[in-house]
C-alpha cells in the first residue's frame, strides 16, 4: 500500500491529468473562442497566419435550402464549427461520375465510401441541430478547402488517405510537447487517437519523431503501410513552434493545442487551436506533460524566438542516443576504428560518404591472403585511362582474358582505372557491429587510411562529423 | 431517531420519501468520487443519478434485463434502419419506441420465467428510456464503440451506487444522522477542489514513468 502511494505521488507529480488539466491549466477566458472554429479562424487570419480556406458556412436550414452543391470545388471538407474529438468531419476526395441522367450528385469519402446529396444533407442539418457540438447547442456546418498533403508526407509516410497533422501544446507561449497524428484506414482521414489514428512523440529541439502509440499501445509501423513511424524529422520545423506561438498569442490563449497541417503549396497551416488538448501526448513522447508545465511557469521570455529556444534547450532529447535508438541507425563519425577479416590489427577506417564503393590498401589486401592474386592482377598491363569508353575496353578485354578476376571501373581524381574486388566482413569495434561486403583494392601506400567505407556500405548508419572516436 | 428526523416526518413527510431525498446527496457524492478520483466514465452525473433511483424501483435484476435489452434492442435497430438514411431525431424516434416496447417483453419474462416483482413506477420507466436516449446521443457524439461502454459503465456505476445507499445499514445511519448528507456536500467541494491523478489515469500512464 505504501509502495503504491509512492509510486501514485511520483506519476501525479509528473503526469498531467483531466483533473489537473482542467482545474489549473485550462483557460477559461479563452475556450469560449477557440471552441468555434470560425471565430478562431477569423482570429488567426486577422494575425496573418495562415488557415485552410473557408469555401462556405452554413449557418440556419435556409442556407442550406440556397445552397448551390454545384459551386464545390472537387475535394472539400465539412465540419462542424464546435465539434469535439474530430467528430462529424467529412472529407471529400471528389465527385461521383454519373451513370445515368437520373442519378443523385454524390461524393466520395474516404474508403471509398459514396455519399450522396441527401446524406450530405442530413449530415450537415444534424450538424446544425448541435449533435456534434460541445455544448449540444445549435451549430454552424463549414465547408473548407481539402488539404493536399505535403510532398514531405507522402514520401516520408506514405499517406494515400487523409491529412496527418502536427500538434504543438503550447503554455505561456512556451513549445511544451509535441505529437504527429496520422490517420489510418480504421480512422476514416481523421487522425484522433479516438478515431482510430496514430500520435507520434517529437522530439521539440529537432523535429525528430521518437514513439507511435495507436490506442495506447506502443508500435514501431503504421498498420496500413508498414511505414516506420519514427525518425522521421519534420520539415518547417521552427516554422511550425512559431506559428503555433504565434496562434496562441493571436487568441490570446495560456494553454492550448495547436494544429498545423503541412499543405503541398502553402507549407505549414493551422487548422485549430484546442482548449483541451488531449493527455495522451504524454505517452507518445514518453513524458509527462505537468512536470514540463511547472518548469516554465515562472519563466518569461521576450519573444517567440526565445521561447523556442529556452524550450529546445529544456525539454529537448540527447539527440544522438535518441536518433540511435528510433531508427536503429547507429552514428558513426569521419573515422572509426575496425577489424578486417580475421587480422588482429586495429585500422582506422575513414567514413566518406563522397566515395560510393568501400576500398582497402593492398597492404591490408596482402595480409588477409590474396597477395598472390594481387601480385598477378598487378602483372597485367595498363589498367588505367582518361578517357570513359578506354576504360570499358580495358575492362572488357581483361575480363576476357583473366576471367579469374572479379572486377570493377573505378574514378578517381585524375581518371578512371580498373581495380580488382574483394570481399571482406569489416567489423566497427566501438559500434559492435559487422558488414560484409565487396571492396576494391586500391594502391593507397601514400595515403592516411588503409580503408575508406564508401556510401555504399553506410546505408544503416547515420554520419555526425562532429563525433570524435 | 434524529430529532431532526423525528421533527420532518411528524410534518408529514413519508419515510421513503425522507429517505431518498436525503440519499441522493450521497449517491452524487459517490458518482463524483467515481468519476473524478477513480475516472469511471458515464453519461452525466444527472443521468446517473437518477439511473440508480430507476434500480431502487425495479430492483437489480429486472434493472439489468432492461438495460442490457436497451443494449441489443438499440445495436439492432439501429442496424436495421441503417440504409433507411434518417434524421437523427427520427432513428431516436424509433429507439425509444422499441426500447419501452422491449420493456413489456422483459417485464413479462421476469414475470412469467424468472417470477420477479414487476409492480414498478412509471418514473423508473421514463428514467430507463432516458438512459436509451443518452446512449443514442453518446454514440453520435463520441461514435459506436465509445458511446456502448460509457453506456455500460453508467450502468455499473448506478448499480454499485444503488448497492451502497439502499441497504438497511445506510438506511438506519441516514435517517439517524441526516446531517451526513450535508457532510456529502462538503466532499463534493473536496473532490471539485482537487487536481490529483485519476486511478484510471494512473494505470494508463505508470509505465512511461518508469523509464
Amino acid at each position: 500500500m505504501i509502495k503504491f502511494l509512492e509510486e501514485y505521488k511520483k506519476i501525479s507529480n509528473n503526469i498531467l491529468g483531466i483533473n489537473a488539466r482542467n482545474l489549473s491549466y485550462i483557460d477559461r477566458s479563452s475556450i469560449r473562442v477557440s471552441n468555434s472554429k470560425i471565430r478562431v479562424k477569423k482570429i488567426l487570419n486577422d494575425n496573418n497566419i495562415p488557415t485552410p480556406k473557408t469555401i462556405s458556412i452554413i449557418k440556419n436550414i435556409e442556407d442550406l435550402d440556397n445552397f448551390n452543391f454545384n459551386n464545390l470545388p472537387t475535394s472539400f471538407v465539412i465540419k462542424p464549427n464546435k465539434g469535439l474529438g474530430g467528430e462529424g468531419i467529412i472529407i471529400i476526395y471528389g465527385k461521383r461520375k454519373k451513370r445515368n441522367e437520373n442519378e443523385e450528385d454524390a461524393w466520395i469519402a474516404p474508403n471509398k465510401e459514396i455519399l450522396t446529396l441527401t446524406e450530405i444533407k442530413i449530415h450537415i442539418l444534424n450538424i446544425l441541430n448541435g449533435y456534434y457540438s460541445i455544448n449540444k447547442k445549435n451549430d454552424m456546418a463549414i465547408f473548407e478547402e481539402r488539404i493536399i498533403n505535403s510532398q514531405f508526407l507522402r514520401e516520408n509516410l506514405h499517406i494515400k488517405e487523409g491529412l496527418p497533422d502536427i500538434r504543438v501544446v503550447i503554455y505561456k507561449n512556451f513549445p511544451i510537447m509535441a505529437e504527429l497524428r496520422i490517420p489510418t484506414i480504421e480512422s476514416k482521414g481523421k487522425s484522433n487517437l479516438h478515431s482510430g489514428g496514430i500520435l507520434v512523440g517529437i522530439d521539440i529541439a529537432s523535429g525528430i519523431t521518437t514513439n507511435a502509440i495507436m490506442k495506447d499501445n506502443y508500435i514501431d509501423t503504421h498498420p496500413d503501410t508498414d511505414q516506420r513511424l519514427s525518425g522521421i524529422r519534420i520539415p518547417y520545423w521552427n516554422k511550425i513552434l512559431d506559428l503555433s506561438i504565434q496562434s496562441n498569442i493571436a487568441i490570446h490563449s495560456k494553454f492550448s493545442g495547436v494544429d498545423i497541417s503541412l499543405d503541398k503549396e502553402r507549407g505549414p497551416l493551422v487548422m485549430e487551436v484546442n482548449a483541451r488538448p488531449g493527455l495522451a501526448i504524454q505517452i507518445a513522447n514518453k513524458s509527462g506533460l505537468k512536470e514540463r508545465l511547472e518548469s516554465v511557469s515562472k519563466l518569461k521570455v521576450r519573444n517567440a524566438a526565445s521561447a523556442i529556444r529556452v524550450s529546445k534547450e529544456i525539454f529537448g532529447g540527447e539527440i544522438e542516443e535518441e536518433v540511435n535508438e528510433i531508427t536503429g541507425k547507429i552514428i558513426l563519425g569521419r573515422e572509426t576504428k575496425v577489424k578486417l577479416n580475421d587480422i588482429p590489427d586495429f585500422y582506422n577506417a575513414k567514413i566518406d560518404t563522397g566515395a560510393y564503393s568501400t576500398s582497402i590498401s593492398q597492404d591490408i589486401a596482402e595480409k588477409i591472403g590474396l597477395k598472390d592474386t594481387i601480385d598477378r592482377f598487378n602483372s597485367i598491363g595498363n589498367r588505367f585511362d582518361k578517357n570513359i569508353s578506354n576504360i570499358y575496353k580495358i575492362r572488357d578485354n581483361i575480363k576476357k582474358e583473366f576471367p579469374e578476376f572479379n572486377i570493377t571501373i573505378v574514378k578517381s581524381g585524375n581518371g578512371m582505372s580498373v581495380r580488382l574486388v574483394v570481399d571482406i566482413t569489416i567489423n566497427f569495434i566501438d559500434e559492435n557491429i559487422s558488414i560484409e561486403t565487396k571492396a576494391t583494392v586500391e594502391n593507397r601506400e601514400h595515403l592516411k587510411y588503409n580503408l575508406i567505407v564508401g556510401r555504399k556500405d553506410l546505408k544503416n548508419f547515420l554520419i555526425d562529423v562532429t563525433k570524435n572516436t | 431517531m434524529n430529532e431532526l428526523t423525528v421533527f420532518l416526518l411528524r410534518s408529514g413527510i413519508q419515510e421513503n420519501t425522507l429517505y431518498i431525498l436525503l440519499a441522493i446527496p450521497l449517491a452524487a457524492t459517490i458518482i463524483l468520487f467515481a468519476r473524478d478520483i477513480i475516472g469511471i466514465q458515464s453519461f452525466n452525473l444527472y443521468t446517473t443519478v437518477i439511473a440508480v433511483l430507476a434500480f431502487a424501483s425495479t430492483g437489480i435484476f429486472l434493472g439489468l434485463i432492461i438495460t442490457i435489452l436497451i443494449l441489443i434492442f438499440d445495436y439492432i435497430v439501429k442496424y436495421f434502419i441503417k440504409d433507411l438514411k434518417l434524421h437523427y431525431a427520427s432513428k431516436v424516434a424509433i429507439v425509444i419506441s422499441i426500447v419501452a416496447l422491449s420493456i413489456i417483453l422483459s417485464l413479462y419474462i421476469a414475470h412469467t420465467f424468472l417470477r420477479l416483482n414487476t409492480q414498478i413506477s412509471v418514473y423508473s420507466m421514463l428514467i430507463l428510456i432516458l438512459l436509451a436516449d443518452s446512449l443514442s446521443f453518446t454514440k453520435i457524439n463520441k461514435g459506436e464503440s465509445k458511446g456502448s461502454i460509457i453506456y455500460t459503465q453508467t450502468v455499473i456505476l448506478a448499480i454499485v451506487t444503488f448497492i451502497l445507499i439502499d441497504n438497511s445499514f445506510t438506511h438506519i445511519i441516514l435517517l439517524k444522522y441526516p446531517y451526513i448528507s450535508i457532510l456529502a456536500i462538503l466532499l463534493d467541494i473536496y473532490i471539485g477542489k482537487t487536481s490529483s491523478l485519476r486511478l484510471k489515469e494512473f494505470y494508463r500512464f505508470r509505465n512511461i514513468s518508469k523509464e
